[in-house]
């Protein structure tokens, strides 16, 4: 479904490589998450993938086909929301469609469809001003749905979130990837959330971004419907992780990463 | 299960109303409830009127006229001769014309400034001397251009108004949250769908500030020129009556600019308010 080849990135023409040779391939319905120290390339690799950001050298392909830019077959779900002010909570989810020039009313009603799936139909008509954190992201969440995305590209989306609303959240989005044949690629910050979502977690070095190894996670899903953390290849995973990302910020121990076994609050804005 | 919005009563919408605005602390005493403060300002108003026409009575007419007699020209003014009502209508029109030309080209002047580099290169020097310039200094060139003609008014208004509209658009245009034009990006908009969906909205608390600043600008404009190039409406008025000495009549299109001057005010903060109610700073405002 995606296809990432050899992909090098570096800021001007003399910055430092900020990814080296980055391979990445996932499956249709694949769940993906990385996860590495902050700095590592993380959010630069999602840029390049959604065709933000162009590769210095290196293929993305997107079900076969090369992606040179933005297309309609990619979604993004932000860190910080990114919601337009200005529009509602029906306004904002149904932006992709409105751009794509489908009718108010045809769009109206397929935002909607997503707004009650996220539990939000109470607050169609609020401003982003006037609700929550979490209920903004579940907007964002709606927006990027609502145009039907094969690819759903998700940079921390929980990051700005406190620990409850963001476990709600990992619940309802593993509740989607489950109803839906979605790829979702997914930066964290958290652990214990790669490991609680993902069939496959990347660990990501940094100076330059690559990746260092990764992990399939066999664990059941549903994975709400159970106290997936007693298991024991949970512990196993999180310890491995833990500890190779321990060496990594050995060497550049800028940030405090977050052992976010319960849940834990990234303190990060 | 999908946690209901309704299970989280903490997190309903949260308005803020005027009264629990943080700044807005009740405070003790009758001066300061809402009869308290009208009352002392009507009885201070009153007294100031008795004062003056008091004074006022022992003085010479064509110096300082009395509030009776301004009463007296105010009737005459608007309603026995009623003349006003011409000179207002001459100078509105001037006003509005220019001043919704002025906002029309300046928001387009803006953005393509604000999204083009090379142009804003290219016109940014030219923008902020005209900008820096006050603007009645250019009434004897306009006049020598344009003759004592309406037009003149027009351009005057125009070059008024024009200047912090481009200069605030365009500082809204690049102010926009790159985060919001990234949104822009992924969904595959075009840059007429970036301008209309994001950057124009995002820019329009600039551009009423700056249309703000021009309207001040432009009402200054037309009250000059008409004062000193082609003596008509308000600006006219004052002249023509200044010249006579009568000083009861010159407070009637004083008063009348005045007036104007708070309505579209007014008008535009409710224009505002109609436009961007998202933006909480009015709630905010309400209470201060
Ligand atoms: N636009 C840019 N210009 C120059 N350097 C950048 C830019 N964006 C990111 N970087 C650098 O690239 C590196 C990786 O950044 P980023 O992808 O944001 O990391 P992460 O998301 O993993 O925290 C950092 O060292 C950052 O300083
Ligand atoms: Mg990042």
């Amino acid at each position: 479904m995606l296809d990432i080849q050899h992909v090098d990135k570096s800021f001007g023409q003399e910055g430092p490589p900020v990814l080296d040779d980055f391979s990445l391939a996932v499956a249709e319905g694949e769940f993906v998450s990385l996860i590495g120290p902050s700095g590592c390339g993380k959010t630069t690799l999602l840029r390049i993938v959604a065709g933000l950001l162009t590769a210095t050298s290196g293929t993305v392909a997107v079900a076969g086909v090369p992606s040179l830019g933005p297309s309609r077959d990619k979604a993004v779900v932000f860190q910080h929301f990114n919601l337009f002010p200005w529009r509602t909570a029906l306004a904002n989810a149904a932006y992709g469609l409105e751009i794509q020039g489908m009718s108010r009313a045809e769009r109206e009603e397929r935002a909607m469809q997503w707004l009650v799936k996220l539990g939000l139909e109470r607050y169609a008509h609020h401003y982003p001003g006037e609700i929550s954190g979490g209920m903004r992201q579940r907007v964002g969440i709606a927006r990027a749905l609502v145009i039907e995305p094969k690819l759903l590209l998700m940079d921390e989306p929980f990051g700005a979130l406190d620990a409850l609303t963001r476990e709600h959240l990992q619940g309802e989005l593993q509740r989607i990837a489950e109803s839906t044949s979605l790829t979702i690629l997914f930066v964290t910050h958290s652990i214990d959330e790669a490991v609680y979502l993902s069939d496959r977690v990347i660990v990501m070095g940094t100076h330059p971004g690559r990746i260092i190894r990764e992990f399939q996670v066999d664990l059941r899903r549903p994975r709400y419907d159970y106290n997936f953390r007693a298991e024991p290849q949970y512990a196993a995973i999180r310890g491995e992780i833990w500890s190779l990302l321990e060496r990594e910020l050995a060497i550049t121990p800028d940030e405090p990463l977050v052992d976010a076994t319960a849940g834990g609050v990234d303190t990060r804005s | 299960m999908t946690p209901t919005p309704a299970a989280h009563p903490g997190r309903s919408p949260i308005r803020i109303s005027p009264l629990h605005h943080p700044h807005h602390r009740p405070r003790r005493g009758f001066l300061y409830t809402g009869t308290g403060v009208w009352t002392v300002r009507i009885v201070t108003f009153v007294a100031l009127i008795v004062v003056w026409q008091l004074y006022a009575s022992g003085v010479s007419r064509a110096l300082f006229a009395a509030p009776s007699a301004i009463l007296e020209s105010i009737i005459e003014l608007t309603i026995t001769e009623a003349t006003l009502w011409g000179a207002i209508a001459t100078s509105m029109g001037a006003l509005f014309a220019g001043f919704g030309l002025a906002i029309v080209v300046g928001v387009f002047i803006g953005l393509l400034m604000g999204r083009f580099r090379p142009l804003e290169l290219v016109l940014d020097p030219y923008v902020s001397f005209l900008y820096a310039l006050p603007t009645i200094a250019l009434i004897p060139l306009l006049v020598i251009w344009f003759g004592i003609d309406t037009q003149l008014r027009l351009a005057l208004v125009f070059l008024a108004g024009v200047f912090p509209v481009i200069i605030n658009t365009m500082a809204g245009v690049k102010n926009v949250d790159g985060e919001l034009l990234d949104v822009g990006r992924v969904t595959c908009a075009s840059e007429r769908q970036m301008v209309t969906t994001i950057v124009l909205p995002a820019a329009l608390p600039f551009i009423f500030a700056g249309i703000r600043v021009a309207l001040s600008q432009a009402l200054v404009g037309v009250i000059v020129a008409e004062m000193t190039a082609i003596i008509t409406g308000l600006g006219g008025m004052i002249i023509r009556f200044a010249n006579f000495f009568q000083t009861a009549n010159l407070f009637v299109p004083i008063l009348a600019i005045m007036a104007v001057s708070v309505s579209l005010t007014t008008l535009l903060k409710w224009l505002e308010r109609r436009l961007m109610p998202w933006d909480h700073r009015h709630l905010e405002e309400e209470g201060a």
